[in-house]
């Protein structure tokens, strides 16, 4: 059941699932499911060139990003590392296109994606990748199946199927007396890993967690970094920015950042 | 833009956020339920007057119109009102193409009548030739109708409206007994239907209908004219405007009106009776419009406002959704959505409230108003269309809102 839930759809098995209507945005995405069958060597997952970020504040510019390259394969388990205003969230957010860089290339399985128009991107968002905040991001008036369901919007299935898919989610996550709790009567631990559940609801091939042990004590954090471990052994890539260098020694691979460039990428 | 499999999550993710605000929502439902009451109260006022213009119109009768001496509405100031003579009728009821029947009428108003110790001040009293119920479209509940003996001999006796007959003899059978009118006897001979009409003057029931000749001798009126004519017409009603152009025509000619001399008369059907009416509440309705249009354009603007507030308020709510990968067109449907809710939650119980006020006017005769689904219809339709109107706006700014700016919110 576990390994069912923590492993990432293949192409094969993702036939009704997430990533079946990703190439239906009339985008060109079709790339980001489509790579292995080109034929040639596979895009990897992610793909950085020069990447920058710069933030215009008053008449001063922050370079939030400068320079960045790096490539991602499927499968990795990557902390980013730096200290606070280093550009780890920054590059998150690019990753997740949620914010667009102002310099470089960004592709995700070999798609530029900054041909991808808000549609696609969302899509993407959807079925590609799942997000975990620092702090937690949950609707205070859901409950926790409520708040994983939010992923389920664009699902075929049954309301029904899909209730029971996020309730079995919330019960690998150990949560399955509390799926109708909403998030003030949950521990942060607790409603972290209700956003797990809902990071994992279409099969993402691709988690992003910013700073996911922030806001909990040390024993619950490491339990939050072994089910991303766990997860990421069943073959999703994780990507976790963290400032806690005991916290990034779960991941196999840390990219430490300083003042928005990459200082060392060092991989075990 | 979304696919309606999406719809009823939507409609459900919106219900669910509007549960959470729901101190805001009960706000934008309690404006638009106030437009809606008032909307409700003003199309009920509006159905009720033209309603009794409608009826009022239905007492000319398909197929009859009233002559009326003089020009109603453009009547030279000091002149002596033109009126009819016998001899004119006669032409008419001959030479008028069409013409069914043609009944002079004379009229008293404000009389008193006693009936064995009983007392009645009828609103008027009719002088009538034989066939009055034929000639202005009455039924006979009890008796029967003037006859031309009746007006050949000048008999006394007399057809009673159904407020003189309530008055006089309560539940009694009033044919066969004796009522006394400016200290004459009159035999009852007939009691006429009640109609549920208002008239322009009062009571359309409160009339009492004697021979005309009676009329003429008893009360002391002129022997030779008279200023009202009943004319009905063979035929279709459709035939109404032609026989009404045909009778103004003739009766032009029998005054010798030359080109360019105005009618010297009036001549009044149920379409006159309707303008007559519409005129008269064509102010009323024009100042209750503008009082609708305001309290729904207020109630608009609340909900666009209070929208407003709400989409600012959930911004976390909306970046999450977009961060969770919503498309910006489901942001907007759900919020759409909402608007539409809410209107509804706030329609349904403006409508009852309305209805409730309408009949609270009624019952205390403040104003006649006419609850019909055409009054719902409208409610409902004015309250979708000020929720989409009005909720559009935010919806839209919501969906365009930055994911990650209000993510962070
Ligand atoms: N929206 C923004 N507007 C202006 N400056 C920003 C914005 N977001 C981040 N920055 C700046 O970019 C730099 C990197 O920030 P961030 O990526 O949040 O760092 P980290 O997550 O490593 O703490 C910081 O100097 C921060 O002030
Ligand atoms: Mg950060």
């Amino acid at each position: 059941m576990a390994q069912d839930v923590f492993s990432p759809a293949t192409e094969a098995a993702s036939a009704p699932g997430p990533g079946a209507g990703l190439a239906s945005g009339a985008t060109g995405v079709t790339g980001v499911t489509g790579a292995v069958a080109r034929g040639t060597a596979p895009a990897p997952l992610i793909r950085l060139r020069a990447l920058g970020k710069r933030f215009r504040q008053g008449d001063r510019e922050v370079a939030a990003l400068e320079d960045v390259s790096l490539d991602v394969a499927e499968g990795e388990f990557v902390a980013l590392q730096g200290t606070s205003g280093s550009g780890k969230s920054t590059l998150l957010h690019v990753l997740g296109l949620l914010d667009r860089p102002t310099a470089g290339t960004y592709l995700l399985r070999g798609d530029d994606t900054a041909r991808l128009d808000d549609d696609a991107k969302s899509a993407a968002r959807n079925r590609l990748m799942g997000f975990v905040f620092q702090s937690f991001h949950l609707l205070p008036y859901a409950t926790a199946l409520e708040n994983v369901l939010l992923a389920s919007i664009y699902r075929p299935e049954s309301a029904r199927a899909l209730r029971e898919r996020a309730r079995s989610l919330l019960r690998d996550m150990g949560l399955e007396e509390r799926a109708t709790f909403r998030p003030g009567r949950l521990s942060g631990g607790q409603q972290q890993r209700v956003a797990l559940a809902r990071a994992l609801f279409n099969d993402p091939a691709l988690i992003l967690a910013d700073e996911p042990t922030g806001q909990l004590d040390a024993t619950t954090g490491r339990r939050i970094m072994e089910m991303l471990a766990t997860i990421n052994a069943a073959g999703r890539t994780v990507i976790l920015a963290t400032h806690d260098r005991d916290t990034a020694a779960f991941a196999r691979r840390t990219i430490v950042l300083r003042d928005g460039r990459v200082e060392s990428d060092v991989r075990r | 833009m979304f696919g309606a499999r999406q719809l009823p999550v939507l409609a459900r993710a919106g219900a669910r956020a509007l549960w959470a605000h729901r101190a805001h929502a009960a706000c934008i439902s309690l404006a638009m339920a106030l437009g809606i009451a008032a909307l409700t109260v003003i199309g009920a006022a509006m159905d009720g007057a033209r309603q009794k213009a409608l009826e009022h119109a239905a007492l000319y009768g398909p197929s009859g119109v009233v002559l009326i001496g003089g020009d109603l509405k453009n009547r030279p100031a000091g002149q002596r009102t033109r009126t009819f003579t016998f001899a004119e009728a006669d032409r008419l009821a001959t030479g008028l193409p069409g013409v069914d029947q043609v009944a002079p009428s004379v009229t008293i108003t404000r009389v008193t009548v006693r009936a064995e110790g009983a007392t009645h001040n009828a609103l008027f009293v009719s002088g009538s030739p034989a066939s009055y119920c034929r000639a202005w479209d009455w039924t006979i509940v009890q008796g029967r109708d003037l006859t031309e003996p009746d007006v050949a001999t000048s008999a006394r006796v007399c057809l009673l409206g159904a407020t003189p007959a309530r008055a006089l003899f309560g539940r009694a059978d009033p044919v066969g007994r004796t009522i006394v009118l400016r200290n004459t006897p009159f035999l009852v001979v007939g009691v006429l239907e009640r109609r549920d009409v208002a008239g322009a003057h009062g009571d359309v029931n409160d009339r009492i209908i004697v021979p005309i000749t009676t009329a003429i001798r008893r009360f002391g009126l002129d022997p030779h004219n008279y200023r009202v004519l009943r004319v009905t017409f063979h035929g279709s009603p459709e035939r109404m405007d032609a026989n009404k152009a045909a009778l103004r025509a003739f009766v032009r000619e029998m005054h010798g009106l030359g080109p360019g001399r105005p009618d010297d008369f009036t001549v009044l059907g149920a379409a006159e009776a309707l303008d007559y009416w519409s005129a008269l509440t064509s102010g009323m309705t024009g100042f209750l419009s503008l009082t609708a249009a305001t309290s729904l354009g207020v109630a608009g603007f609340v909900l666009a406002n209070l929208l407003s507030l709400a989409v600012l308020d959930r911004r976390p709510e909306i970046g999450l959704k977009r961060a969770l990968g919503w498309r910006s067109s489901s942001i907007l449907a759900q919020l759409l959505l909402e608007a539409l809710l809410l209107t509804l939650a706030g329609a349904l119980p403006g409508l009852a409230l309305g209805v409730g006020a309408c009949a609270a006017f009624a019952a205390l005769d403040i104003m006649e108003t006419a609850v019909s689904w055409r009054v719902f219809a409208t409610g409902l339709g004015a309250a979708l269309a000020v929720g989409l109107l009005f909720g559009l706006g935010p919806a839209r700014r919501a969906a365009r809102l930055d994911p990650l700016a209000s993510l962070k919110a």
